[in-house]
């Protein structure tokens, strides 16, 4: 069974000059044990569904349940306030108390939260998180004399303290350096996956969700776009916004011409190519459609086999050097198309040169309007560009 | 009890002989309406008079006459503040059925009092065998006479041949700028009585037009004022104990003193009935007298030795009655208030 | 879930009290103002009819509120450079400028008023003697009844007041700011014109107004120096303190309403700047403290200026008092008068002062209270339970001092009479000490509300989400945090409720004298000697009073960093709050949400 369930879940801030519509009907099932991940570009309201599962946000309309029991119905106003819900939340700000040394952080909301646990088994438990975390040696420290990782570690430690039946993460990593980032991903995810922990985690670092989420729900504009684990949500797109959010994709436009519900054929500036029919809705024939390839996927001249189809030719406009690799703007039919390759080629500005599309690796998404592409473009290759610097 | 009576009664004359108090009625020849009120009033144990800002010396001098007056140890508060806001305070009170914590109202204005309902008819004349001219209408007992339009000179800057005779001396373009008044129309109801309204109105708006005197918002300002010599005259108050204490004041001989009684009133819900009555009856008598004399310079003009005694001798005393004042006081307070404003 | 509601149900519960008792005080002025004088429960326009047919309100609206824009000129001449003396200079003696600043608030109004009248007054002034230049030789040297001399006297009392609440803004802004134009080759000076003070604007013009509404109000120095004309707090004084029949409460809450409207214009502008002063605190948090800056050459400059503030607003008061108490009857210093100084007041005012100086350490401690436990509540509901309908609330709080302090204890006292057969408060010193702590309501939210909005929200949410109830929240993590602005907030209440004349004399049905009043009965009576002695042992034991409270809590020094580096559990908790904004602070830029 779910351990959290949200129903057409709905949020209207009323501002000035409007109403923020921050989540339009989100349909959510929560696993036990589920590391789950929401990510979105700031404003998708990924945050507001955080908080509306903390109770620290009271969504406008549907219902949030935790095992079972209504938390939140917003039919007939009731409402369970954050301090009676079985939940621990990990702020982006850390939110430690600095009136209070380590220890007291982490033992103040046991003795007198919820749990209002005694003096002995407060003890063990501080001591036993605190231990877990490596943070014994700091327990009479006061919080402000902690670097930032340790202080990351004293709100873990404070959340996992109170056991709960779910653990919310508001951008935990974001105030820390990248490599502390990077190496904290992983120990987090496995922590929780020892605890069996039901994590939900909101971050906008798609390198971050995708390595320590077990499923991903991506967000934009109040509404989950695409749900799925980290694979499907990489190399299976189903829509636009995904396909350009996440990592770096060539989206070309294209027109629907047929298919078996899993391949299609699309016609596009470079011909009619075939590709993977990754997007939910079925198109009619003469429908607009998106075609994407990620610039890893695309092969080039040397590494194409015999017989393949999808093929597209092109002159070297440019190459830059990323750190971990190259990246060729090749322009083809007019389209600049974006090549990555692992290894210093003899590719040179001008050079005439061919493109495979891998028919298993290009998809076909619906288009989405009015996107926002400059938040969108750059994802992963920006991310490798500074892991590297 | 009656011990401890006896006793009293010779500590007090002893400390009447000591102290140079002059021959009164002691706890012995008090008249037996008033005697009789003692032991109740003892029972009481306390009260409180409201109207005369006192220092805690005068508090305690007034304790101490009163207490040997009658040989009781009764707690006297007396306390001070302003009697127009207090006035509506005790009415609402009343009404109310709050407690006002008040005894006694000691004021030379009790008209809103009265119309407010919210004292208590008492015959102080007849049930004391006091002169029935100590009475204020139906309630109060006249302790004091006062004199609000009374002229107060800087010794050192006035010299004795430029020293007023009559109120319009200080017309005299010599005082211009060097005169002080209060703002209160109070001293100008007063004048009205003696000399007619118009003529009132006419003289202070000289004062404020030509003279340009120096209105000042509260009384005890205008006197140390011109104690200090800031301005040459002063206008409405009197410096009876800065002058005991060798300020260079005076008050110059007017031809004519305007007096209007200060009395004292029974508060309605009175926890201390009997202590107010004999208040009254020890305020009126020689030694109450001397005590509020030495306290704050206040007597009636008929008790001998006094500072208004002496000072009234040989003058023309204009004594405005009880009826005069409760008829004409609130519209020339109007009035009068009209003219300072327009200044 | 009830029991939670229960428990910060008191939170609302104090902060709906508080702003009640606002309310009492601003709607009881305008009821009044409608009030017919002859027949009760009547309402009538006769008293604004009355007040408008003054043939002088024009001159005298007009005289108030020039009065007003002098004293915030006075007052912010010298409170601006104290304050940024105090925050971001090294200014070597910081400890003692406060020190100072700190003993002004115990000066009663009324000497300072005496002191400069003795000294400036056109027909006697000492000075103007001394230069043989009086009204009647000519043409005096100075002339203290002026509108000019008022403005300038009560600015100069305001000048604490002024540096405490300015302090704040002043110390959190972000030094980068600064820095960022400096390295872009802004020179020093241009960067302070075109940079700092830009970003301190908001909040400077907010103090400005605030001390506006109370330069309207004082009533001290118009009084007892007087100028030609009137204002209106003569008036509604002179409508209140009538000495034959009624008061005339409808006239005066006419001319209260007429006060109102200046000061409502006032306070729109606040509200206006308040606004902005948030938005430029998101951008201009406290990133980092700066350093100080050297003054170099310029330290002879601030000891000149601080001399003279001291010199004026201390010096002078504070030598009147001792003279005033060693002569036996008010005069000005001359040889003769030598001859007559003794001791005797400071003996017989040791004599007296016990019992009101123990019901002023209770009006002092009742008024600490209520204004802080109120004021908390208030800046709590208004900044912290993301309540939208709570905002306008704090600018009802902020039009509290625009009733003057008569109409106010005029106002209580009729609550007084109403309520007492529920809650037996008239005629105590507990009604006197809610009165006071009402009256400081506005100064205490302005200062909380602003330390309050430093705190993040996330530190309260992490608390509700672990599972801590509101109520414990409030009060294990919102109110260690807040305990600098409650310190400063407590330190001025309970200085200007040991201070305050107006509210116990009015209030004062029986035995409660306090400090305030046993000076005034002294004075009135002729006692001004011992009344200055009382006075100066008044100022003695409350600047001792402040300096063991700052030093119990360790709160020394003023400036974040110094505070930090103390030992005192309020230092290191004023370190923790800057500390703790940090990130709270990078985050909304970054993000911009």
């Amino acid at each position: 069974m779910a351990v959290l369930q949200t129903r057409r879940l709905e949020a209207k801030f009323p501002l000035r000059d409007g109403v923020v519509h921050a989540l339009r009907g989100i349909d959510l099932d929560i696993a036990t044990g589920e590391f789950f991940v929401l990510l979105g570009p700031s404003g998708c309201g990924k945050t507001t569904m955080l908080r509306s599962i903390a109770g620290l946000e009271r969504p406008t309309a549907g219902d949030i349940r935790i095992d079972g029991h209504p938390i939140f119905d917003a039919e007939n106003g009731f409402f369970v306030p954050p301090d009676q819900r079985p939940i621990a939340m990990v702020f982006q700000s850390y939110a430690i108390w600095p009136h209070m040394d380590v220890f007291e952080n982490i033992a103040f909301p046991l003795r007198r939260g919820r749990l209002k646990m005694d003096k002995d088994a407060v003890q063990d438990r501080v001591s036993e998180v605190l231990e877990m975390l490596g943070l014994d040696a700091l327990a009479a420290r006061p919080v402000i004399t902690l670097s930032g990782g340790q202080q990351q570690r004293v709100a873990l430690a404070r959340a996992l303290a109170l056991q709960p039946r779910i653990l919310l993460m508001d951008e935990p990593l974001s105030n820390l350096d990248f490599k502390l980032q990077v190496r904290l991903r992983a120990q987090m995810r496995d922590l929780m996956h020892r605890l069996n922990l039901t994590t939900i985690h909101v971050t906008h670092n798609q390198a971050e969700a995708l390595e320590t989420g077990d499923r991903i729900a991506v967000m934009s504009e109040g509404r989950i776009v695409q749900i799925g684990d980290p694979q499907a949500v990489y190399h299976r797109p189903e829509n636009e916004f995904v396909a350009r959010f996440i990592g770096d994709m060539n989206i070309f436009p294209a027109v629907y011409q047929g298919g078996n519900g899993d391949t299609a054929r699309v016609e596009t500036a470079f011909g009619q190519l075939d590709a993977q029919l990754t997007s939910r809705e079925g198109f009619a024939a003469g429908a607009t459609c998106m075609l994407g390839i990620r610039p890893e996927d695309i092969e080039i001249d040397g590494d194409i086999p015999a017989e393949a189809a999808n093929l597209v030719t092109g002159t070297v406009a440019s190459s830059s050097y990323v750190g971990e690799g190259y990246v060729h703007t090749v322009e083809s039919c007019g389209q600049p198309v974006r090549v990555r390759r692992h290894h210093r080629e003899a590719i040179n500005r001008g050079d005439s040169i061919r493109l495979h599309f891998p028919p298993a690796e290009t998809v076909v998404v619906a288009p989405s309007d009015g996107l926002d592409m400059e938040g969108l473009e750059g994802g992963l290759a920006g991310e490798e560009a500074a892991r590297a610097s | 009890m009656k011990q401890i009576l006896t006793t009293w009664v010779g500590l007090l004359a002893v400390a009447a002989v000591l102290f140079g108090v002059p021959a009164m009625a002691t706890g012995a020849d008090l008249p037996d309406a008033v005697k009789k009120l003692v032991k109740p009033a003892q029972a009481e144990g306390e009260a409180t008079v409201f109207g005369v800002t006192m220092n805690p010396r005068q508090v305690a001098m007034m304790n101490e006459s009163f207490n040997s007056f009658y040989g009781t140890k009764i707690k006297l508060n007396q306390i001070g503040g302003r009697h127009t806001r207090k006035r509506v305070e005790v009415i609402r009170a009343l009404e109310k059925s709050v407690p006002t914590g008040l005894d006694l109202f000691w004021t030379t204005s009790p008209r809103a009092l009265i119309e407010g309902n919210a004292l208590i008819k008492f015959d102080w004349a007849s049930e004391f065998g006091l002169p029935e001219k100590l009475m204020e209408g139906e309630y109060g007992v006249k302790t004091s006479d006062s004199y609000l339009t009374m002229v107060t000179i800087n010794t050192n800057l006035v010299k004795p041949a430029d020293e007023p005779k009559t109120y319009d001396d200080l017309l005299d373009p010599k005082w211009k700028g060097r005169i002080a008044i209060p703002r209160s129309p109070s001293p100008w109801n007063y004048f009205a009585f003696a000399f007619g309204e118009e003529k009132a109105k006419k003289f202070l708006e000289t004062l404020l037009r030509k003279q340009e005197v120096k209105t000042l918002a509260r009384y005890p300002d205008v006197r140390s004022r011109v104690i200090g010599g800031e301005f040459a005259i002063g206008f409405g108050t009197d410096a009876w104990a800065e002058i005991a204490k060798g300020a260079p004041v005076k008050h110059p001989d007017i031809d004519t003193v305007i007096l209007a009684a200060r009395g004292a009133y029974i508060i309605k819900d009175t926890k201390a009935p009997n202590i107010a009555k004999l208040w009254g009856y020890w305020v009126v008598s020689p030694a109450g007298q001397k005590t509020i004399h030495d306290v704050r310079g206040y007597s009636l003009v008929t008790s001998k030795g006094t500072y208004m005694y002496n000072y009234v001798q040989g003058k023309k005393v204009l004594d405005i009655p009880f009826d005069w004042r409760m008829k004409n006081e609130a519209r020339l307070t109007k009035v009068f208030r009209a003219v300072l404003r327009e200044k | 879930m009830r029991a939670r509601l229960l428990g910060i149900g008191w939170v609302y519960l104090l902060a709906i009290s508080g702003l009640a008792l606002v309310c009492v005080t601003v709607f009881g002025n305008i009821l009044t103002s409608f009030a017919d004088q002859d027949v009760d429960g009547q309402y009538t326009f006769a008293n604004y009819v009355e007040l408008l047919t003054q043939k002088h309100l024009y001159s005298v609206t007009g005289r108030t509120a020039l009065l007003g824009v002098g004293t915030v000129f006075w007052m912010f001449v010298f409170a601006f450079p104290f304050t940024w003396l105090l925050a971001r200079t090294d200014f070597r003696y910081r400890t003692g400028l406060f020190t100072l600043l700190t003993a002004k608030l115990a000066i009663p109004g009324f000497i300072t008023a005496m002191s400069y009248v003795w000294l400036f007054n056109p027909t006697s002034g000492l000075v103007n003697t001394l230069f043989g230049m009086t009204k009647f030789t000519g043409g005096a040297l100075f002339d203290v009844y002026q509108v000019s001399w008022i403005c300038f006297l009560q600015g100069i009392v305001l000048v604490p007041g002024g540096v405490f609440m300015m302090l704040p803004a002043f110390r959190n802004l972000d030094a980068s700011l600064e820095e960022a134009a400096w390295v872009s080759g802004v020179s020093k000076y241009y960067t302070v014109f075109r940079i700092v003070l830009p970003l301190l604007g908001p909040s400077m013009v907010a103090v400005c107004i605030f001390y506006f509404v109370l330069g309207v109000e004082m009533f001290d120095f118009v009084a007892i120096i007087g100028m030609p004309g009137d204002v209106l707090v003569l008036w509604i004084y002179d409508a209140i303190a009538e000495t034959d029949g009624p008061p005339n409460l409808g006239f005066a809450g006419a001319a209260g309403v007429v006060l109102f409207v200046i000061c409502g214009v006032a306070i729109l502008f606040y509200a206006r700047f308040l606004k902005q002063a948030r938005k430029y605190a998101v951008v201009g948090g406290k990133v980092r403290a700066s350093a100080p800056q050297p003054l170099g050459r310029w330290r002879w400059a601030a000891y000149f200026w601080v001399g003279v503030w001291v010199m004026v607003s201390i010096g002078i008061p504070v030598v009147t008092i001792v003279w005033v108490a060693l002569v036996p009857y008010f005069q000005p210093p001359s040889i003769a008068a030598l001859d007559t100084i003794n001791l005797d007041s400071f003996r017989d005012a040791l004599a007296w002062i016990g019992e009101p100086l123990r019901h002023t350490l209770i009006l002092m401690a009742g008024s600490i209270v209520v204004a802080a436990s109120l004021a908390t509540s208030v800046t709590w509901v208004v900044t912290r339970s993301r309540n939208g309908t709570a905002r306008w609330a704090d600018n009802i709080v902020f039009l509290a001092p625009a009733v003057p302090t008569i109409v106010t204890g005029v106002a209580f006292q009729f609550i007084g009479i109403e309520m007492y057969h529920w809650i037996p408060l008239f005629g105590t010193i507990w009604l006197v000490a809610i009165a006071m702590g009402t009256r400081m309501l506005a100064y205490c939210t302005r200062t909380m509300n602003a330390a309050s909005l430093q705190i993040h929200f996330e530190l309260d949410e992490a608390a509700y989400v672990s599972g801590v109830s509101m109520l414990e929240t409030f009060r294990r993590i919102f109110l260690p945090l807040m305990a600098p602005a409650i310190f400063y907030s407590a330190l001025m209440v309970g200085m200007l409720a040991a201070r305050d004349l107006t509210l116990p004399l009015v209030m004062n049905t029986g035995n409660s004298e306090v400090v305030a009043t046993l000076i005034f009965n002294l004075q009135t009576n002729g006692e001004q000697n011992a009344a200055a002695a009382v006075a100066f042992y008044m100022i003695f034991v409350l600047s001792i009073l402040a300096l063991v409270a700052r030093r119990m809590t360790g709160m020394q020094e003023i400036r974040g960093h110094d505070v930090a580096r103390r030992n005192g559990l309020l230092s290191r908790l004023s370190g923790w709050v800057a500390e703790l904004a940090r990130p709270a602070r990078k985050r909304r830029l970054e993000y911009g949400s």
